[in-house]
């Protein structure tokens, strides 16, 4: 780990010397000019809260555009948009894994949009093919742990999703709540797709047996790791980059061995947005290096996946964190069964945990 | 014969007074839409389900010509006949559907016959959203109208350029009544693991708060207590749980005793302490509740007639046998209503289970979680919250009814004499240090908030620094000191003008459905804030009834002052009554006398009063609104910035050093706002110093 640690303080000192302007963007001065004409945007944002912050005010500079904003889990925004009745509080998605945007979309709850900017996507995969929702940044799953726990307690570092089934770990691991976090939507997703519908299922309740707490929100676990509260967490490695950052220089970062995924940060329109202009211009402001470009001094270490901005420099000394390295994740199995894998992943642990009740 | 004549006359007097009428219908206005209408939704929502069904239509599922049908399934043959289309479930596991057809003018769509039944034909399928989109039976072409996206082949698709009629496939909503979700959820393990859960919480919490509170109360009431100091530790310690916000406790219980915590850590190198779980949030939730107790038995105690206890111990017996014997069955009544009390405030506590729960889930958190989660099971959510809503009204209902008349008649009336305090060391030196170490404890716990803010990094850099401050005003901080601030200075004079109101009628108007209006009032108390949450999400967010009636107040600011009122409510109210009851009847009437009408009798005799109540009223809302969370973390939208919905956000992500500033800063306002209140009631009051009773 401390070569990673070496490594990260190497492109720290980069960072400072890597010019962060992106070439200058264009916005349709017709779209610019209806939204501000609408005036206001309401942004429910799901990453970072100094990343949503940081690109709201942005925003706010950029076209005098009132921005009121609110960080919430992704499975919170979509409870609320749900249960709004297509009278939805907010305009626009920001940030958080894309599996709730499919989910989100397939019950109606977004708004179709071509942005022009989408052409800077490196991969057509960063997309949804009817333009529900754009990726604006990536983000790698795997663990964080916190190196001097491990070594008091005399264990090894997880290397694998098989090694964190082992006895030792039991009661030391953090995981988010499928239930508000798209974070833990995605390891369900991945596992399923990994080893299969019933293996996959079966793990997550072996891992079940080890997990400390389940958080709220994806990146709560990562929080945890510097002071000791949690010894390993599963989510996505930006969030430990930040920790890092932070002074917590007792975490390391892993990917697991046996394969992982990864995420695609998304931003998409809900369905009755009042603000639609305000709205549009958001999709493609956030697509412009204005906006993505902000992730990397509000210390949201994302890979980024449009072509011409810059990728965080912290990021790119990282030869293992490479985001090519994961497997071959199935969007449209995610976007088809995400609902239906997070609710047999309940009653599959509701009926092991009734087990347990059982023998006690 | 004359009390009929009595009565008729007062009706008279009632109905000749319009500034009353008014008020009193108004009055049920209010509560009938803001607390009985949402809570009602609830119920609703558990029996009523909706379900959203995969058709396709008929007409087109084969190649054959197009045959329609009238409403009877027949084939239409007649004229001018009213045309349906038969939906089949392609899997065949639901009954045909006969859908109404409609045809297009532009905009708008009539009702379909017959006879132009080759134009442009639109089947109308109801949404989950209330709106109504169209389907073009006929002419493809002029699809291009449709107004909303529609469902086909299990896609969204904005217009039927390119799509084969025949694959066509329409969801519909429909909605029947049931009683399948009660059964369901009570076979649901994470329901029935959170109502035990939730059970046994409540039982521990509600003993440990007894028996610390009487502690306090015995000690405060019976014991010499020497040192001033000591004194005005117990008056702190039973005054910061009232100012602080829900879940500071939470936090410091995590920042001092948990697995990297300053004290288990660092001081005792305790390295797999844990703190999340059941045993952490009984102790948190029994130190924020047991001052409540503690209050409530202090006074119980004052009135108990010390003659009792000394003509027992005169008869020789120890102080331990009078106590069991003469002063505990005389409070026994009042023991249980505080029980009561406490139990329902630990059942309805939603920010700590949310915060130091862990895997320990109670119902509030599980209604929450139900709510919010990827599931997205709102009958069940509704019937969990029903469940939950009866537990408490039961309680409720017990207290109320039962334990506080009985209280009531045991003890009734001041003291003869004042009562001889215990000077006895071997009593007052154990008693004195057991209550000390616990006042001690609890003041560690909430010093332990401003150094969160001020240490660096937890766990890893104690030194003081103001990053933690800083980052707070640059994320918002702000704006969500304004808006909490402001709504709940907003909130503060409707509810204690609306509570004055209300006392005043229950006490000294007789009138049809007073009663009513005293329970529906109090009832918000029983009410736990996860559920008055739901309730006004169900509610409101489609408008009354779904119509879109009021669906304007939603995600404003004036629906989050609304909760506010109703939750404090019955605080208010309850002082109301009391201060109420001591005032004569005569002195109003000598002002009806005079000629003045009900509102300025009310205005200019009563109100001056109880100004102290009325005051009291307008800080204890002010307090508990800036310090809820339960009830609005459902309802805040981006307009609205909440400092604890902030803290939460912060804490549940672990960024503590944010959250303590928060809860810094909001408990230096709230405590600055009880500070105020007893100046100016010590200055301008009627009488006393009133304390305003805590959550």
């Amino acid at each position: 780990m401390k070569k990673i640690l070496s490594i990260l303080l190497a492109a720290l000192m980069l960072l400072g010397c890597v010019s962060v302007a992106g070439a200058e963007t264009e916005f349709d001065p017709e779209l610019v000019a209806a939204a501000q004409a609408e005036g206001e945007l309401v942004v429910y944002g799901s990453c970072e809260e100094s990343y949503l912050i940081a690109a709201c005010q942005h925003f706010e500079e950029l076209f005098g555009i009132k921005v009121s904003y609110q960080r919430l889990s992704t499975g919170e925004v979509q409870a609320k948009i749900s249960n709004e009745n297509g009278n939805p509080s907010g305009d626009v998605w920001f940030g958080g894994t894309n599996d709730p945007y499919n989910e989100a979309a397939a019950a109606g709850l977004l708004m179709p949009y071509e942005a022009k900017n989408a052409s800077h996507l490196v991969n057509e995969s960063y997309r949804d093919p009817e333009g529900y929702w754009y990726g604006i940044y990536k983000g790698i799953l795997g663990f964080m742990v916190n190196n001097e726990e491990l070594q008091r307690l005399g264990l090894e570092a997880p290397q694998s999703w098989d090694d964190l089934l082992k006895e030792e770990y039991k009661g030391l691991i953090w995981l988010s709540n499928p239930n508000t976090a798209g974070t833990a939507k995605l390891v369900i997703n991945t596992m399923v797709q990994m080893r299969g519908h019933d293996e996959g299922l079966a793990y997550l309740v072996e891992l079940d047996k080890n997990i400390a707490q389940y958080t709220k929100s994806g990146s709560g676990p990562s929080k945890k790791v510097g002071i000791g509260e949690c010894v390993i967490a599963i989510g996505f490695l930006h969030d430990g980059v930040y920790q890092i950052l932070q002074g917590y220089d007792n975490i390391g970062l892993i990917i697991p061995s046996d394969g992982t995924s990864y995420e695609i940060g998304s931003t998409a329109i809900f369905e009755g947005a009042a603000h639609v202009n305000a709205a549009k211009l958001w999709i493609e402001y956030a697509l412009s290096p204005e906006c993505v470009e902000l992730a990397d001094d509000a210390g949201s270490y994302q890979f980024l996946v449009i072509d011409n901005a810059e990728t965080p420099a912290a990021l790119a000394a990282f030869p293992e964190l490479d985001p090519t390295k994961t497997i071959d994740y199935d969007f449209a199995d995610a976007k088809a069964n995400t609902s239906k894998y997070v609710q047999d992943y309940f009653d599959a642990l509701g009926s092991a945990a009734d087990d347990r009740f059982k023998t006690e | 014969m004359s009390k009929r004549q009595s009565a008729a006359l007062d009706r008279k007097k009632f109905f000749g007074d319009p500034v009353m009428v008014i008020t009193i219908v108004i009055l049920f206005i209010f509560l009938a839409l803001f607390i009985l209408y949402p809570l009602s939704m609830l119920l609703v929502d558990s029996v009523l389900i909706k379900s959203n069904d995969l058709y396709s239509v008929g007409a087109y599922a084969g190649d054959a010509e197009r045959v329609y049908y009238t409403e009877n399934g027949d084939v239409a043959a007649e004229e001018n006949a009213q045309i349906f289309a038969l939906l089949t479930s392609p899997d065949g596991s639901l009954p045909d559907l006969l859908a109404p057809l409609y045809r297009s003018t532009g905009l708008f769509a009539a009702k379909a016959q017959l006879k132009d039944a080759g134009g442009a034909l639109y089947l109308k399928v109801v949404n989950s959203q209330d709106k109504s989109a169209y389907i073009a039976l006929g002419d493809l072409d002029a699809v291009a109208e449709v107004p909303l996206t529609y469902q086909a082949n299990n896609r969204l698709v904005r217009d039927m350029n390119g799509i084969d009629p025949a694959t066509l496939c329409v969801h519909i909503d429909s909605s029947s009544w049931t009683l399948d979700t009660f059964p369901r959820i009570f076979k649901d393990y994470t329901f029935n693991n959170a109502l035990k859960n939730t059970l046994v919480l409540g039982g521990l919490t509600g003993l440990f708060s007894l028996l610390i509170g009487l502690l306090f109360a015995y000690v405060d009431v019976y014991v010499h207590i020497r040192s001033r100091v000591s004194k005005r530790l117990f008056d702190v310690v039973s005054m910061l749980p009232v100012v602080s916000p829900p879940f500071v406790l939470s936090l410091s219980m995590i920042l001092l005793f948990g697995r990297g915590g300053l004290i288990t850590r660092k001081l005792l190198g305790i390295y797999n302490s844990d703190v999340y779980g059941m045993w952490g949030i009984v102790i948190v939730q029994t130190l924020t509740f047991f001052p409540v107790v503690y209050l409530m038995l202090k006074g119980l105690l004052k009135n108990i007639d010390p003659s009792m206890e000394e003509a027992a111990r005169d008869m020789g017996a120890s102080r331990w046998k009078v106590f069991t014997t003469v002063t505990l069955p005389l409070m026994l009544p009042g023991l249980g209503n505080a029980f009561l009390v406490t139990f329902i405030e630990s059942v309805a506590d939603f920010a700590n289970p949310m915060i130091i729960g862990g895997s320990y889930d109670t119902l509030a958190t599980t209604i929450y979680l139900r709510i919010t989660g990827g599931t997205y099971d709102i009958n069940g959510a509704s019937a969990m919250a029903v469940v939950l809503l009866f537990l408490t009204l039961f309680m409720f209902m017990i207290q109320k009814f039962v334990l506080e008349k009985k209280t009531a008649a045991t003890l009734s009336g001041k003291a003869s004499r004042v009562r001889m305090l215990i000077e006895d060391k071997s009593v007052r030196y154990p008693l004195t240090v057991l209550c000390m170490g616990i006042s001690a404890f609890v003041v560690l716990m909430y010093i332990a908030v401003p150094f969160g803010a001020l240490f660096k990094l937890w766990g890893r850099d104690y030194s003081l620094s103001t990053r933690w401050f800083e980052q707070m005003f640059r994320e918002g901080g702000w704006k969500a000191f304004k808006d909490s601030f402001l709504l709940s200075i907003i909130a503060s004079p409707i509810t204690a003008l609306l509570s004055m109101i209300i006392s005043y009628l229950v006490v000294k108007k007789k009138f049809h459905g007073k009663g009513l209006i005293e329970f529906v009032s109090m009832l918000a108390m029983a009410v736990p804030g996860t559920v008055l949450g739901v309730g006004f999400i169900r509610g409101f967010s489609g408008g009354i009834f779904r119509t879109g009636f009021l669906q304007s107040i939603y995600g404003t600011g004036a629906i989050l002052v609304i909760v506010f009122v109703v939750r404090s409510l019955p605080v208010g109210t309850r002082s109301g009554i009391s201060a109420l009851r001591q005032i004569d009847k005569s002195i109003e009437e000598s002002a009806y006398d005079m000629g003045a009408g009900s509102g300025k009798v009310f205005m200019s005799v009563t109100l001056p009063l109880i100004k102290d109540s009325f005051f009291s009223g307008l800080v204890t809302t002010f307090v508990r609104s800036i310090t809820a969370i339960s009830a609005v973390i459902l309802l805040v939208t981006p307009r609205f910035l909440l400092i604890t919905c902030r803290i939460n956000e912060y804490a549940e992500k672990g960024e503590f050093g944010v959250a303590c500033a928060y809860a810094t800063i909001l408990i230096a306002v709230t405590y600055a706002a009880i500070l105020i209140m007893n100046i100016v009631l010590k200055y301008f009051g009627t009488s006393r110093v009133a304390k305003p009773s805590g959550e």
